[in-house]
């Protein structure tokens, strides 16, 4: 317990990880202050003018339609709907703008996770410090399991507060300047519940960073690692091997947070029915068991490494 | 294994892969032992295994095969109890670079459950506490050093295993390191000194380790091991130095003029210079035995150095013509057996005392 609250300590008080916050921040104000500044509440009058608008410019159309419809078309016009308020008087509609806007601040609270998580221990290997707490405390898996938990412990709290943050503020977005119309008790709950899920996929690209920089012994391998699997391994696995997608750690991010991920295998060529193009889904129960068996594994694999090399 | 030891090496070995070279043997069946209280000093030229086998005490690298026991216990299975008594700087200092000599201090400390005024004690006993607000990447280098004999001295060890600790300090500093080490030792603590500054091992250590290849070479007290390698040299200061070289290199000994007194090789005994001299009607007016400092034992014992019984220095000039003494005796005539007892006491002749 001492030894995860000095490693908290030294977690916060870490530049990249200040730098960091910095950039989650951004990112949260960014979202938050566009929102609102795109979003507004309209008077009785606009509404009224829009009304008027609306009506106008669907007998535009109608008449349109007749002048060039062939006779026996001619009543499918009368048909033509005016168009919906909501896209003459734009705002914010926090119970169907919210979820993407969570989702983005949730990856780059993901990006936040990995670079802090990676740097937390990286930096100790390319500092030389681990030798100097070894000779404090030799238990490695102990030592490491004091560094994990504050990770979990500090890129946690600073993803639920950001999150709450993110979520608190686009209410208020849609509360003051935009709508709240549709947004029942199962919006929220639904929202807040994407919130959560934001913040284990924070903490879980934390400890993938962590258990990476450690098993490499290096900061920016681990970066390198990351790098190169989103930029090369994963455009190349998708184009060459697309039935590779469900195991794919885009397509798992992406279920985990929309509670699944809908992918479309090359057409079926020897089935009943050739060239009907399939729907696969990647459920979010897979996305969970199988980010999170990754995350394990690359705890494992680096806390063994670490529990049986030379520290020189 | 003996119980007054701090620490005690039995047949401990370690090697290591590379990738280039194949297996590496740096430590190669060492045995060793350092006697509680004082200061011991562990010397060997580099890559002799000193690191290495500092890291495998602190748990830091695995053995492959040996016994190692520190405050009689033995390790690494007890090392987490042991390790709340030991401090240690192994190789460079290690710290945080964006944190403050303060910041770094509390850390260990707080992982230990050491109170902050503990920072400030060390802090303040090797001269940093006004420095301690600063960064450490900013300090120099004696500063790291002096901030990492702080860390180790948190603990107030019983213990101090210090690798290389002089590297980059001033004399002032080395002069602080070893009142430092003194009052460790005062207090009843042990050291390991790990350390290439010979003159400044000579000077601190009460025993020393020489190792060589990975193995032991010699190990007891510094007045023991220095004993262990007589030069076999004199340097003897009388009226006449032609004269008297002379009759010395006419009796069978190695002699060189060195400025106002002569150096003569190849004694086995000083009563020999002070007898050869006497039958002649020479007395001397100063006798010392040249005594082997802790750099030419070491250097001679790890196999880079002279072999024993060549003077330290450069070689002797024997031409004719370029010496004020003439080559006064072939290297490996024996000396003259002594004819007579001497009229006088054999031994260092008080300075300035002149003969009858």
């Amino acid at each position: 317990m001492r030894l995860t609250a000095v490693e908290l300590r030294r977690l916060l008080a870490r530049r990249l990880t200040r730098i960091m916050l910095l950039f989650v921040l951004g990112v949260l104000a960014v979202i938050v202050g566009k929102t609102a500044y795109d979003s507004h509440q309209y008077t009785p009058g606009q509404v009224a003018a829009a009304q008027v608008q609306a009506a106008q410019e669907v007998e535009q159309w109608r008449a349109e339609c007749r002048r060039n419809a062939p006779p026996e078309e001619q009543l499918t016009c009368d048909q033509i709907q005016p168009p919906e308020l909501r896209y003459l008087l734009p705002t914010f509609r926090f119970a169907e703008s919210a979820v993407p806007l969570v989702e983005g601040l949730a990856v780059a609270l993901g990006l936040f996770g990995f670079v802090v998580g990676a740097g937390f221990l990286g930096a100790e290997w390319s500092a030389g410090t681990l030798a100097q707490q070894l000779v404090w405390e030799p238990r490695r898996l102990l030592v490491l399991a004091g560094k994990a938990a504050a990770l979990v412990l500090g890129v946690g709290a600073v993803a639920a507060v950001m999150l709450a943050a993110e979520i608190g503020g686009l209410y208020g977005v849609a509360r003051y300047r935009g709508t709240l119309e549709g947004t029942t008790a199962g919006v929220v709950r639904s929202v807040v519940l994407l919130g959560g899920r934001g913040v284990l996929l924070a903490v879980g690209t934390a400890l993938a960073g962590f258990a990476i920089a450690g098993a490499l012994r290096s900061t920016s391998g681990a970066l390198g690692v990351g790098f190169a699997y989103f930029v090369a391994g994963e455009i190349a696995v998708r184009n060459f091997f697309p039935r590779s997608q469900p195991w794919l750690l885009t397509s798992n991010v992406a279920a985990w947070m929309d509670k699944r991920f809908e992918w479309y295998p090359p057409p079926c060529t020897t089935c009943a029915n050739p060239g009907d193009q399939q729907v696969m889904v990647v459920t979010l129960s897979h996305a969970a068991a199988y980010l999170g068996m990754l995350v394990v594994a690359a705890l494992l694999v680096s806390g063994l490494l670490f529990r049986s090399r030379d520290v020189t | 294994m003996n119980g007054d030891a701090v620490i005690e090496v039995t047949g401990l070995r370690k090697s290591f892969r590379g990738v280039r070279h194949g297996r590496r043997v740096a430590v190669d069946g060492l045995d060793m032992a350092v006697p509680a209280g004082g200061v011991h000093g562990f010397l060997g030229p580099n890559g002799s295994g000193k690191t290495t086998t500092i890291r495998m005490l602190l748990g830091l690298v695995r053995a492959d095969a040996g016994q190692m026991r520190m405050l009689g216990e033995p390790v690494p299975r007890r090392l987490p109890g042991v390790l709340r008594q030991v401090g240690a700087i192994v190789e460079q200092p290690r710290f945080f670079p964006a944190f403050s000599g303060r910041r770094n201090l509390r850390l260990l400390a707080a992982q230990a459950g050491l109170p902050r005024s503990r920072v400030e004690e060390v802090l303040e006993q090797v001269g940093l506490r006004d420095r301690g607000k600063d960064r450490y990447k900013g300090y120099s280098l004696g500063m790291k050093q002096r901030l990492a004999v702080a860390a180790a001295l948190l603990k107030a060890p019983r213990l101090l295993i210090l690798d290389e600790p002089m590297n980059g300090l001033d004399p002032a500093g080395i002069r602080e390191m070893r009142e430092m080490m003194r009052q460790v030792t005062g207090a009843g603590a042990s050291v390991l000194l790990s350390s290439h500054i010979l003159a400044e091992v000579q000077q601190v250590c009460d025993s020393v380790s020489i190792i060589n290849r990975g193995q032991h070479v010699r190990s007891g007290s510094v007045a023991e091991v220095l004993a262990s390698r007589p030069t076999g040299e004199v340097r003897v200061r009388l009226t006449d130095l032609d004269d008297g070289g002379r009759i010395l290199a006419e009796g069978g000994f190695t002699v060189r003029r060195e400025g106002d007194h002569l150096l003569v090789s190849g004694v086995e005994d000083p009563a020999q210079v002070t007898r050869r001299l006497a039958q002649r009607g020479r007395y001397l007016s100063e006798l010392v035995p040249v005594r082997a400092d802790l750099e030419s034992v070491f250097l001679e014992l790890t196999g880079d150095g002279p072999p024993p019984g060549t003077p330290p220095g450069p070689p002797p000039d024997l031409t004719p013509g370029t010496s004020p003494v003439r080559p006064m005796g072939v290297p490996g005539t024996p000396p003259e057996p002594p004819p007579a007892p001497p009229d006088r006491p054999t031994g260092a002749v008080p300075a300035g005392e002149v003969g009858p």
